[in-house]
């Protein structure tokens, strides 16, 4: 039942992408994200329904839409840098075979987006995009944060969908996530064109927000702390009525205070005191290792390069992941492969705030200079809480930083609309408007 | 139940979303001139005028929709 519901959505999502060719990149990432082969124990299961999209993309707008290509930037520079990086390191991979396996799937995510700028063009299409990362994970990200409320949580306690404990199935990683989407709909309420703005949309976003702040926290997940920690103080930063969010955390924080249990303090206070948690200490130990590792391997040991800690880490019988993105770039790719993973984070994170600053005071840019600031303190929260988890290749980093170009590019199509169609008649134009007020106008006529 | 029930609601919203998106890409404007950027006073440094500055700056009185005198645009004669 659930593979045929999925196959007619999939249906669907293709049928509505031969008329609009955005659909496709769009059913791509749903596809991505919510990975509904994971979800379906069918025939839909054996389907390549990513591929299928990813194809789908490129074809239709080769055949139908090839047109308005955005500006090159820094940040595309560097994400083809980074793609060809990446396939270098893993040419000098020490685990050659695991590396490939795991170069198939990131070297996709980097590609494409490098390609979702050249689709997602406008202003509808940046909100259909926060909308499949918003609603497109409601399976995950509402049912982890509903079963949290419903059994109380705990640390791989709440059931998620799919147990595959891989992407957004990991509660940390879902965690994480979850804070992004509370960002993402706050940007969304505000000025959505494609949903109503009315009561019921207001209830519904204050549900969906409670639900990630549940599944952020209630995974008992140590990154979801740090990361709603984050995501709190940048909300109360950038906000111009800050006494009155500070009192809507304290209000959140005492209500919250109803449902802590002991449990969740003592797993929380590890973060204080990492050695006296065996999970936090064995981190401690993966970092020490890397930071050794790479110094005899400075161009890194390439992708899944953590295999070689097997007996270097005390008390641990098989390997252990890196658990942070910026180790995990640093073991695999090396020194140059961490410094353009951080040229691309901190571009994407300039790039953003230029987009808030510049727009900020403008009123019928507001959607660019919002959109600007959402993405950097998903950024924000993603840099913070990516310092615990190995999520350097999945998804959604590559989505924020494709998301970055795209209203780039929109910010820069709206400025050049407004110009004269015929620069070179421009200093004309603007003289005759200035002499051409109304009441002259009519002064003229009647004299 | 909650899995089943949060992938019907999901869907079906995703499916309205995503019709009512193309719709908007047909019929709106791709990208609508900003048409203050143009009329924006620029200053010597080349940025636009401050906050302070522009509150000090007489807007044009316009009454409400709902007191609108009325004969307006079609006066008795």
């Amino acid at each position: 039942m659930k593979d045929a519901f999925f196959f007619l959505f999939a249906l669907g999502i293709i049928a509505l992408g031969i008329s609009a060719p955005f659909i496709m990149t769009l059913g791509y990432m749903w596809a991505s994200l919510l990975k509904p082969q994971v979800l379906s124990y069918g025939f839909f299961k054996s389907i390549p329904i990513a591929m299928v999209f990813a194809l789908l993309a490129f074809a239709t707008y080769a055949l139908i839409d090839r047109r308005a290509l955005p500006k090159f930037t820094a940040v595309h520079a560097l994400l083809v840098l980074w793609a060809g990086w990446i396939t270098f390191t893993t040419t000098i991979a020490q685990f050659p075979e695991s590396a490939w396996w795991k170069w198939d799937w990131a070297f996709k995510e980097i590609a494409f987006a490098c390609f979702i700028p050249l689709v997602i063009r406008t202003r509808v299409h940046i909100e259909a995009v926060l909308y499949v990362l918003t609603i497109g994970t409601v399976p995950l990200v509402v049912s982890a944060g509903l079963k949290a409320a419903l059994g109380g949580g705990g640390y791989g306690a709440v059931p998620l969908v799919g147990q595959s404990n891989v992407g957004l199935s990991e509660s940390s990683t879902l965690a994480m996530y979850a804070t992004m989407m509370i960002v993402l709909v706050v940007f969304l309420r505000k000025h959505t064109l494609i949903m109503p703005r009315n009561w019921i949309a207001t209830l519904a976003v204050a549900g969906y927000i409670g639900t990630c702040l549940l599944a952020a926290v209630g995974g008992h997940a140590r990154t979801g702390l740090v990361t709603v920690a984050v995501m709190a103080a940048a909300f109360w930063w950038y906000s111009r009525y800050k006494i009155s969010l500070a009192v809507l955390f304290m209000i959140v924080l005492a209500i919250g205070t109803f449902f802590i249990t002991d449990d969740w303090i003592q797993r929380m206070e590890t973060i204080r005191a990492p050695t006296s948690d065996e999970s936090a200490s064995d981190r401690l130990a993966i970092w020490g290792w890397t930071w050794e590792y790479v110094k005899s391997h400075p161009l890194g040991g390439g992708f899944v390069a953590y295999i070689a800690n097997l007996g270097h880490i005390p008390g641990n019988d098989y390997p252990r992941a890196f658990h942070s993105i910026y180790f995990e770039v640093l073991g695999e790719h090396g020194y140059i492969g961490f410094a353009i993973f951080l040229a691309i984070l901190l571009t994407t994170v300039k790039m953003d705030w230029g987009l808030y600053r510049r727009n900020r005071r403008n009123p019928e840019m507001a959607w660019v200079s919002d959109i600007g600031r959402a993405l950097m303190i998903c950024m924000a929260v993603f840099m913070s809480g990516g310092a615990f988890i190995g999520v350097a290749f999945q998804p959604m980093l590559y989505y924020l930083v494709a998301l970055t170009i795209s209203a780039r590019a929109c910010e820069l199509r709206m400025l050049d609309a407004s110009r004269p169609t015929f620069p070179q008649y421009a200093g004309r134009l603007e003289s005759v408007r200035q002499r051409q007020p109304t009441t002259g106008l009519v002064k003229s006529r009647v004299g | 139940m909650i899995d089943i029930l949060t992938v019907l609601v999901s869907h079906g919203l995703l499916a309205y979303i995503l019709f009512r998106a193309v719709v908007l890409d047909r019929t709106l404007p791709w990208f609508e001139p900003v048409e203050r950027n143009r009329d924006r006073p620029v200053t010597k440094e080349g940025k636009g005028p401050g906050v302070a500055e522009r509150k000090r700056q007489e807007r044009p009185r316009v009454g409400s929709k709902r007191f609108q005198p009325r004969f307006r645009n079609n006066p008795p004669a």
